[in-house]
């Protein structure tokens, strides 16, 4: 028997294809790249661009491009800056807990206690988000003003005589606004992760001793604890560089780092600085993200 | 059997789920240290029922009493009994130690005693050096035995299990049939056992519920449960069985003639249970009670003329298959391979005129 005569020219075409096929990598990274180019282009880049920009000087309205560390240094010195940042990251840690606090109950109710169109139910859930940010922002201004709904409530009740003044332009608005406004996104990952428990696992809780406080304690709460993590993530790292909320609710007292970094690419004009400020906010939320996660896999690993 | 014989009493119990009656006004008592089988296929009840004494489900009627005292008021994790799941349902967060131990909280025992019991549970499960393994390490069959040792460790008197063996492979289910049965009779616990595989139930049990469409249809011991069925169905279900329906023709005083039509009239052992001669009878026979004989049998024996249509053979036994006129269905038989060397050596073929004969204790007789 004689071979079949061999091709001994692929084409191009069915030579990609066989690389294709035998490299998972390949077509790992062919799926990936929509995603990569536009990281690449919208998120490294500028990213680049920012952490340069924050070695240089500003001059009026020239620009040195001398390397220097004066911005950092201005950033460590000055008061206000720590102050700001430290305030910033005190409201979001706050709103995030406030946040996970309102939302566990109802994911919890929805994912238990909701047998059909529970698909309805998140959807009502995220119906706040069907409507633009700054609106809702400005509902919250019409609910805790002076005259606002709560405060004329309470007077109409005689339970107050004088409206309560903190409600608004208070970092108390401000983790108002911010939990409300975010609700969805911490409602969704502790949802999807009680959703995900076995419930005989909770059966064989009952089984083994357990009343339904120890055994939410012990079965619920730690296998919904990575939904948990990522809600209360979801919600710190977005809205310490929150600016909008703090300059419509905050007040004086409940301005954030990020208005700061916003007047430094606007009012004063001394991009480099912003630039530092904006560099820095993000180690920080960066360092303290890690630490959490570090923290709370600790702490699951001791309860488990 | 030990202890007292109705230490779990189900008296008329019943659930619904809305217009489905899932278990329907059943009785039934069960003996202290007893392996008692809840056997039928699904949707038959038994898996609801197996959870009302869990707690798991409320009856819609009736009452189950636990050593005396009711379990309608008392709330699962209150309750003298517990559970192996059907999927085992391992904590995933917590290693295999953690999972054995999880029951003890609630006694509020000192850490030592803890981890004495655990220790003992891993001996008796045969899962010594496991115990910091989580459940996605564990192959199914270690999986069956932290659950079984993380209900057995609470010391319950009763313990349920749920098709606990229906997800292991031939062989490992085999293996862990033995040690339940061998576990069950070292702890004298009362096991109750749910399955829908009746060589399970027989090889297990000291006595048996077969169960179809939320009733009970016979409880007996494996042996009477095959040997004398109280019904068709339960006889179809148990094992492979062979029907004749036929005409009470003459009653004798230990037995009953049947005239079963163009099959012929047999001999039935057995009281006639209140028929009359002309009554409806029907008789069932195992197929390893009938005998096939290519000659005719003796006159006056229970035989039947068929032709021989089908035939499997199974290394210790064969079956036959014999097609009767009258009968609208095949009669099998189980034999030791009586025709086989006739078959081959080409001297009996498919079609052929063959015999069947039994003897009269053979049969049984069945309500319809």
């Amino acid at each position: 028997m004689t071979a079949p005569p061999v091709k001994l020219h692929k084409s191009w075409n069915s030579r990609l294809r066989a690389l294709f096929i035998r490299s998972e990598a390949v077509r790992g990274y062919t799926l990936l790249s929509p995603t990569l180019i536009v990281m690449a282009f919208a998120m490294c880049a500028p990213f680049a661009i920012l952490v340069t920009m924050s070695f240089w000087t500003q001059h009026a309205f020239e620009i040195d491009t001398a390397f220097t560390l004066r911005n950092y240094q201005a950033a460590i010195d000055g008061p206000i800056y720590k102050a700001l940042l430290i305030r910033s990251l005190w409201i979001s840690g706050t709103c995030a807990i406030v946040t996970v606090l309102v939302s566990y109950p109802m994911a919890y109710y929805v994912a238990f206690h909701v047998h059909r169109r529970k698909l309805v139910w998140i959807i009502l859930m995220t119906l706040p988000f069907w409507t633009s940010y700054l609106l809702r922002v400005f509902s919250w201004k019409v609910i805790l003003g002076y005259n606002g709904a709560i405060n004329s409530g309470l007077k109409s009740l005689g339970l107050i005589e004088q409206p309560l003044e903190f409600l608004l332009y208070s970092p108390t608005a401000v983790v108002i606004t911010l939990a409300h406004a975010w609700a969805a996104f911490a409602i969704l990952p502790i949802y999807v992760s009680l959703e995900k428990i076995d419930r005989s696992l909770l059966e064989a809780a009952a089984d083994l001793g357990d009343g339904p406080v120890v055994s939410f304690l012990r079965v619920t709460l730690p296998l919904s604890l990575p939904g948990v993590i990522a809600a209360s993530l979801l919600i710190f790292i977005p809205t310490v560089g929150d600016y909008i909320t703090p300059t419509l609710v905050g007040g004086p007292d409940g301005i954030m780092i990020a208005n700061m970094i916003q007047v430094q690419f606007g009012r004063v004009n001394d991009w480099p600085m912003g630039a530092a400020l904006a560099v820095c906010m993000m180690v920080v939320v960066a360092l303290i993200s890690l630490i959490y996660i570090w923290v709370t896999r600790k702490m699951t690993e001791r309860i488990a | 059997m030990s202890g007292n014989d109705s230490f779990i009493s189900i008296e008329a119990l019943s659930k619904n789920f809305g217009s489905i009656k899932a278990v329907d006004r059943i009785d039934m008592t069960i003996g202290g240290g007893e392996f008692f089988s809840l056997l039928g296929p699904s949707g038959c009840g038994k898996t609801t029922l197996l959870r009302m004494l869990a707690g798991f489900e409320t009856p819609t009627a009736g009452e189950i009493y636990i050593d005396n005292a009711p379990m309608s008021e008392v709330a699962p994790h209150h309750r003298p009994t517990n559970m192996v799941f059907q999927n085992y349902a391992i904590f995933p967060h917590l290693n295999v130690r953690r999972n054995i131990a999880y029951g003890l909280r609630a006694l509020k025992l000192s850490r030592a005693e803890i981890d004495l019991r655990v220790e003992e549970m891993l001996e008796i499960v045969k899962l010594p050096g496991f115990s910091e393994r989580l459940s996605n390490e564990l192959s199914g069959g270690q999986r069956q035995r932290v659950a079984l040792a993380r209900a057995l460790i609470r010391r319950p008197k009763v313990l349920l299990l749920d098709e606990p063996l229906g997800a292991l492979d031939k062989k490992l289910r085999e293996e862990m049939q033995l040690e339940l049965r061998s576990l069950q009779q070292s702890l004298s616990i009362t096991f109750i056992f749910v399955t829908h595989d009746q060589e399970e139930a027989m090889t297990l049990s000291d006595r048996v519920a077969v169960m179809s469409a939320g009733k009970v249809l016979q409880t007996d011991t494996p042996e009477q449960l095959y040997e004398a069925p109280r019904s068709r169905e339960v006889g179809a279900f148990i094992g492979t069985m062979n029907f004749l329906r036929g005409r009470v023709a003459a009653l004798e005083p230990e037995a009953v003639m049947v005239e079963a039509g163009a099959a012929g009239t047999f001999r039935v052992a057995g009281a006639g249970q209140g028929r009359a001669v002309g009554d409806p009878i029907l008789i069932g026979i195992r197929p390893e009670k009938l005998s096939v004989s290519v000659e005719r049998p003796a006159e006056g024996a229970n035989a039947i003329q068929g032709r021989f249509s089908a035939m499997s053979y199974l290394g210790d036994r064969s079956h036959y298959f014999v097609e009767v006129d009258g009968l609208d269905q095949r009669i099998s038989v189980a034999s030791q391979n009586d025709l086989q060397h006739l078959v081959a050596a080409g001297q009996l073929d498919y079609g052929a005129k063959i015999w069947l004969t039994w003897a009269p204790a053979g049969a049984v007789i069945l309500a319809d």
